[in-house]
C-alpha cells in the first residue's frame, strides 16, 4: 500500500527533467570549461550533484508540517548569513558573496531565495482573512522582503536581490493583491525605478543597464560580453556549430562562461535546435511543478510550490534573457547548467521540496 | 481540507493564469532565438570567423646574399619576439616582476618600458623584446596564464655572418618608417615591414625584399594564437596568400679577397678604403672600408639606440662607405693622366726629358719637387713620381687639356656603380672655375692640379676603375657588383654583363709607356714603391700618391709625421697585377698615412691574397726584376716633404 502510493504519487516529470537538465548541463560544462584552469570543474559538479541527490531524497520524507514550523526560523537563520557575510565573507571579483568553508563556498543568498519563499508561505498560509490584500494589510510581508533584498544588494549581488524580489513579487501577486493597491505599487515603481538608477545602483551596474539598452555603444569593454554572446547565439544558427566546436567558447571570447554565461556555448554548439529543447526542458520542469502547485493538498504547500516554481523560471527567463539581449547582464545562474555548487545545490533543494509537496498531494 | 479548500480551489484556477504568462515568456525567448539564430545567423557566423580568425601578414624570406663563389654572406634566422598587448595585461607589481625575470630586464628597466607601453594602444601588440633567447620564450610559456596579454611573435632576423666585412657595402635592414611609406610610389610597402637602408640591400631592396602574404591564425579572445587541430577543415575556407620570398644575389665580390684587404687595412691600423676590381669586366672583387659595423646589430627590430647613435656621431665614420661616398684628391696619382695627356697631345714623347732641382720657379714664387731628381725622361718622371715634370706638362696641357683627358677615364664623373651616394669627385677646368668663383684660372692652379692636389678630387673607385682602364688598354668598364638575380628555388632572373663605358681612343703605344713606368715603380731601383709595393709572387704595377688634407705656406712646412693626426696626408696607392692583361686592379687609400708607400703594402697583400687563392698550389714565378740587392734598397719615401705640400695656390 505504502510503496504504491509513493510511486503513485511521485512526481516523475520532475525528477525526469530535473537530471535531463543536469545531464546536458554537465556535457555542456565539459565544453565550455576547458581553458587554463577551469579543466576538471564537471567533475566537481559531478559531486555536488551527488550531493544534491542524497539532499533530495532526505527532503521527499520529511513532512511537510515540519517544514512550515522551520519556516521562519529558517528566515531568522538565513537573515544572520546575509549580514554575517559582508563582514566575514569571502571577496571575489569586488563582491562578498561567499562563505569559505574551505570545502565549499556557501553563498547564502542562494538560500535566501528558498528561505523566503518558505517565509511569505508560512505567513499567508496563517493569514485567516485571504485576498484581495491591500497595501496596509502586506506591510509584515514588506518588513520581512526589504531586509534580505537590502542585505543582497550591499554584496553586490544585482542578480539575486532581484530574484528573490520578483519571486516574492510574484508570490504576493498570486495570494492577490487589490487593484487599487496594485496601481499605486505600479506608480510608485515608475517613479522610483529612475531615481534608483540615479542614487541607488553602482556605476557598473549603470554600465550595464546602457550596454544592453546599446551593446555596441563599447564593444570592448561592458558591452564586450553581450556583443560576444550574441554572436556565440546566433553563430551557432540552426545546428549548432557542433560539441566541443563553438569557436567563441573554445577561444575564450566569453567571459564566465562555465558560469552565468554558459548557454551561449549550449547554443553556439547546439543551435536553435538546442535551444529550443532546452526551453521545452524546462518548460517542462515548471510545467510539473506548477502542477504540483495545482495538486498541493494545503496553502503552505501549494504557495510554498509556487514560490519555488517562481524561482525556477525566474532564474531561466532572466538568465536566457540576458546571454540573448533581451534583458541587461545581471549575474544569474541557469538552473542545473551553471557551475557552481550553492547554485546546483539550491535547485535541487527545491527540486526536493517540490517532490515533498507533490507527494502529499490533495486528494479529490 | 481543512476548511480551506474553496481558497485552495481558486488558487489552483490562478495557476493556470501564471502557466500562460511562463508561455508568454518562453515565446519571448523563442522568439529572441529564432531572431539570432535563423535570421541573423549567417552574418553572426561570420562575425565569430572573424572573431576567432586573425588576419595576419606573412613576411616573405629576404633574399640571400651569395658571393662570387656561392658563399651565404646575408642571409635570415628565425628569430622570436615578446609583444605586450596591454589590454589583456594585468600590470601587478607580480607579473611585472615575473615578466623581468623571463626577459632578464632589471625590474625598473621593466618598469619602464611597461609604462612606455602603457601610453600606446591597448589593442595594438607592442614589442617588449626582439630576438628572445628559448629561456625567455619558455619563461613566458609556463608563465602563461598569468602573463595574459604577453605573446611570443615568430619572425626572421637578418643575418650577417661576417660580421662587419664589407658592412657599408652591404648596408643593413630596418623597419619602415613612415615618410618610407609615403615614398613608395608602389604603394609596397606596410608599416612593419623592412627595408634596405644601405649599400646592396638598400640597391638592390626591391629584388631583396619579396611580397608579402596574408594568412589566417586562430586566436583566442586574448589575442594569443592557437593551433587547433583541423582548424582549416572545420570552416573549410582558411584562405592563404602564400608570401613570395625575395630573390636572391650573386656578387661579383669574392668574400675571402674582401676579408684579405679588411685585414690588411686592420693591421697596418688605417681607416681608409680599398676597392678591388677585375679590370677585364669591372667587376668589383672587394670593396672595404675601415672602420665598418656589425650590420645585424642594427637590421633587427629593436635597435639599441646608443649603438645606432655611437655610429652616426662617431668621428671615424664606420656608416660611410668611403670608396664611393669620399673625394681626396688624388695627388700623384693622378700623374699617369698627365703623362696619357701628354703624350696624346704631342707634347712629350717617351724621350722628353725635363731636368728637375728639386723645384721650379713660376710666376712669382718656387714650385718644390719633393726630391731632387736631375735629368728625367717619361718613364722615370712616373716611376720616381718628379714633381718638376709634370708641372712642365701641366704649363704646355693647360687646364682643360688636362681634364678632357681625366674625364676619359671616367674621374670627376660617377661611376655609375650601383649603390647610393655615389660622389662624382671634380676635375676642374676654366669653365668650372668661371661658374663656381666667377673668377678666371690662374696658371699657378694648373701646377697644383699637374700632381693631382688643389681642387681636384676623386674616389677610391673612379681612380681603381681608371688605372683598370689604363691595365687594359682603354677600356673603361662600369663597375658592377652583382652578376645574377635568382630566385630563391634557383630560376635565374637576371644576369649581368660587363657594360663597357667607352673604348678610350689612344694609342697602344702610349698606354706601353705609361704602363712601363707604372711596372718600374714597383720594380725598378728608384721606383717609389720599389719596396711598400713589389711582390714575389707576381709582378705589380702601380702608383703611389698623397693627398693633402690641408695645404701649408713654406713658412709653416713640417713634417707630416709630426702634424696632429687629423691633418696628416693621406697615402694613395693604386695598381693592378700582372703586367700585361690584369687580372686585378686595387686602389687604397690609407688615410693620414702621409705618404703613398703606407697604402702600397696594402695593394700588395690584397693582389698577392687573389693570385693565391687563384694559383693555390702553382709556385708563382718570382720576378727576375729587380735583383734582390735592389729590392734591399729603402723605399724612397716620396714626398717625404708633403709632395706639393708648397703649392700655395692649393684650395
Amino acid at each position: 500500500m505504502e510503496s504504491q502510493n509513493f510511486i503513485k504519487t511521485f512526481n516523475l516529470g520532475l525528477i525526469i527533467s530535473m537530471f535531463l537538465l543536469f545531464l546536458l548541463g554537465v556535457i555542456t560544462l565539459y565544453s565550455a570549461a576547458r581553458g587554463p584552469g577551469l579543466y576538471g570543474l564537471y567533475k566537481s559538479q559531478l559531486i555536488y550533484f551527488s550531493i544534491g541527490l542524497v539532499l533530495i531524497s532526505i527532503l521527499v520524507f520529511v513532512d511537510s508540517e515540519m517544514l512550515q514550523k522551520v519556516s521562519y526560523l529558517s528566515y531568522a537563520v538565513v537573515l544572520i548569513m546575509l549580514g554575517l557575510v559582508l563582514v566575514v565573507g569571502h571577496e571575489s571579483k569586488g563582491s562578498s558573496r561567499w562563505f569559505n568553508l574551505g570545502f565549499f563556498h556557501l553563498q547564502p543568498s542562494e538560500l535566501a531565495k528558498v528561505s523566503i519563499v518558505m517565509t511569505l508561505a508560512k505567513y499567508f498560509s496563517d493569514e485567516k482573512l485571504g485576498g484581495p490584500y491591500t497595501l496596509r494589510r502586506l506591510w509584515i510581508p514588506l518588513v520581512l522582503i526589504l531586509p534580505y533584498f537590502l542585505l543582497i544588494l550591499k554584496q553586490p549581488d544585482m542578480g539575486t536581490g532581484g530574484i528573490v524580489f520578483l519571486t516574492a513579487g510574484v508570490l504576493i501577486l498570486f495570494v492577490k493583491v487589490d487593484w487599487r493597491s496594485l496601481l499605486i505599487v505600479g506608480v510608485l515603481g515608475v517613479i522610483t525605478v529612475p531615481l534608483a538608477y540615479e542614487f541607488v545602483m553602482h556605476d557598473y551596474q549603470r554600465e550595464r543597464v546602457k550596454t544592453f539598452l546599446d551593446p555596441e555603444r563599447d564593444p570592448r569593454d561592458t558591452g564586450y560580453n553581450a556583443l560576444q554572446c550574441k554572436i556565440a547565439v546566433g553563430s551557432g544558427k540552426f545546428f549548432g556549430k557542433g560539441y566541443l566546436k563553438g569557436t567563441q567558447s573554445q577561444l575564450n571570447f566569453i567571459p564566465e562562461q562555465q558560469t552565468d554565461f554558459i548557454f551561449s556555448v549550449f547554443a553556439e554548439e547546439r543551435g536553435f535546435m538546442g535551444a529550443l529543447i532546452l526551453l521545452a526542458l524546462y518548460g517542462s520542469y515548471c510545467f510539473y511543478s506548477f502542477r504540483t502547485v495545482a495538486r498541493a493538498r494545503g496553502k503552505y504547500e501549494m504557495l510554498l510550490a509556487f514560490g519555488l516554481t517562481s524561482i525556477m523560471f525566474w532564474h531561466v527567463f532572466i538568465n536566457i534573457g540576458m546571454v540573448i539581449g533581451v534583458l541587461p547582464i545581471v549575474g544569474v545562474t541557469l538552473p542545473f547548467f551553471s557551475y557552481g555548487g550553492s547554485s546546483l545545490i539550491t535547485f535541487m533543494l527545491i527540486t526536493g521540496l517540490l517532490l515533498n509537496i507533490s507527494r502529499k498531494r490533495y486528494i479529490f | 481540507m481543512i476548511g480551506r479548500e474553496d481558497e485552495v480551489r481558486e488558487f489552483r484556477q490562478r495557476v493556470w493564469g501564471f502557466q500562460t504568462f511562463l508561455i508568454v515568456f518562453w515565446a519571448i525567448l523563442v522568439a529572441r532565438l529564432a531572431y539570432l539564430q535563423i535570421y541573423q545567423g549567417a552574418a553572426l557566423r561570420k562575425f565569430s570567423e572573424a572573431n576567432r580568425l586573425k588576419n595576419e601578414k606573412l613576411f616573405p624570406t629576404r633574399g640571400i646574399i651569395f658571393d662570387r663563389n656561392g658563399k651565404v654572406i646575408v642571409d635570415n634566422r628565425a628569430a622570436f619576439d615578446v609583444v605586450l598587448l596591454s589590454q589583456y595585461y594585468k600590470n601587478t607589481p607580480e607579473n611585472m616582476l615575473r615578466l623581468a625575470k623571463a626577459l632578464n630586464y632589471s625590474p625598473e628597466e621593466m618598469e619602464k618600458r611597461l609604462q612606455k607601453i602603457g601610453k600606446a594602444r591597448s589593442y595594438i601588440p607592442v614589442l617588449l623584446k626582439a630576438d628572445v633567447s628559448k629561456d625567455n620564450i619558455a619563461a613566458i610559456e609556463t608563465s602563461y596564464p598569468s602573463l595574459l596579454g604577453v605573446d611570443i611573435e615568430a619572425t626572421v632576423q637578418r643575418r650577417y655572418p661576417f660580421k662587419d666585412v664589407a658592412s657599408q657595402l652591404l648596408g643593413h635592414i630596418s623597419e619602415v618608417n613612415t615618410a618610407d611609406i609615403q615614398r613608395d610610389s608602389k604603394k609596397s610597402l606596410q608599416s612593419g615591414d623592412y627595408i634596405g637602408r644601405m649599400g646592396l640591400e638598400r640597391s638592390y631592396d626591391p629584388e631583396l625584399r619579396g611580397v608579402n602574404g596574408v594568412g589566417y591564425v586562430e586566436v583566442d579572445a586574448t589575442g594569443r594564437r592557437r593551433k587547433v587541430e583541423g582548424a582549416e577543415k572545420l570552416l573549410g575556407f582558411v584562405a592563404q596568400t602564400e608570401p613570395i620570398p625575395g630573390n636572391n644575389l650573386y656578387l661579383t665580390i669574392d668574400v675571402d679577397l674582401e676579408m684579405a684587404a679588411a685585414s690588411s687595412l686592420k693591421n697596418h691600423k688605417y681607416h681608409g678604403s680599398v676597392v678591388a676590381l677585375d679590370p677585364r669586366s669591372g667587376e668589383v672583387l672587394a670593396l672595404v672600408n675601415e672602420p665598418g659595423f656589425e650590420p645585424e646589430k642594427i637590421s633587427g627590430r629593436e635597435i639599441d639606440s646608443k649603438i645606432w647613435s655611437n655610429l652616426r656621431e662617431n668621428k671615424e665614420r664606420p656608416l660611410r662607405n668611403r670608396a664611393i661616398q669620399d673625394i681626396y684628391p688624388p695627388g700623384s696619382t693622378f700623374k699617369i693622366f698627365m703623362a696619357i695627356a701628354a703624350m696624346a697631345e704631342g707634347k712629350v714623347t717617351k724621350h722628353t726629358s725635363h731636368h728637375c732641382s728639386g723645384g721650379m720657379p713660376f710666376g712669382k714664387r718656387r714650385f718644390n719637387c719633393w726630391k731632387t731628381h736631375g735629368a728625367t725622361d717619361f718613364v722615370k718622371s712616373i716611376r720616381e713620381s718628379c714633381d718638376v715634370y709634370y708641372y712642365n706638362l701641366g704649363i704646355s696641357l693647360g687646364p682643360d687639356l688636362i681634364a678632357k683627358y681625366a674625364r676619359m677615364f671616367g674621374l670627376g664623373q660617377p661611376t655609375e656603380i650601383k649603390l647610393a651616394g655615389e660622389q662624382r669627385g671634380l676635375i676642374p677646368d676654366t669653365q668650372w672655375k668661371q661658374e663656381r668663383f666667377k673668377d678666371i684660372w690662374h696658371p699657378g692652379e694648373t701646377l697644383s692640379i699637374a700632381i693631382g692636389q688643389g681642387y681636384i678630387s676623386t674616389t677610391p673607385i673612379q681612380l681603381a676603375n681608371a688605372y683598370a682602364a689604363i691595365g687594359n688598354g682603354g677600356f673603361l668598364y662600369r663597375p658592377y657588383l652583382v652578376k645574377k638575380i635568382e630566385k630563391q628555388n634557383g630560376e635565374l632572373i637576371k644576369e649581368f654583363h660587363p657594360e663597357l663605358k667607352r673604348k678610350i681612343e689612344i694609342p697602344q703605344g702610349i698606354f706601353d709607356a705609361v704602363k712601363e713606368g707604372l711596372y718600374q715603380v714597383t720594380n725598378k731601383p728608384g721606383g717609389t714603391a720599389i719596396v711598400s709595393g713589389h711582390s714575389k709572387k707576381v709582378v705589380i704595377s702601380g702608383k703611389t700618391g698623397t693627398a693633402q688634407v690641408r695645404a701649408f705656406s713654406d713658412i709653416m712646412r713640417m713634417k707630416c709625421e709630426s702634424m696632429p693626426n687629423k691633418d696628416r696626408h693621406h697615402g694613395w696607392f693604386v695598381g693592378y697585377a700582372p703586367r700585361e692583361n690584369p687580372e686585378i686592379a686595387v686602389a687604397v687609400v690609407a688615410e693620414h698615412s702621409c705618404h703613398g708607400t703606407a697604402a702600397a703594402p696594402i695593394v700588395r697583400d690584397v693582389i698577392e691574397a687573389y693570385f693565391d687563392k687563384k694559383n693555390p698550389s702553382e709556385p708563382i714565378k718570382p720576378n727576375e726584376n729587380p735583383k734582390e740587392e735592389n729590392i734591399k734598397v729603402k723605399d724612397p719615401i716620396e714626398e717625404l716633404d708633403g709632395e706639393g705640400g708648397d703649392v700655395g695656390e692649393t684650395g
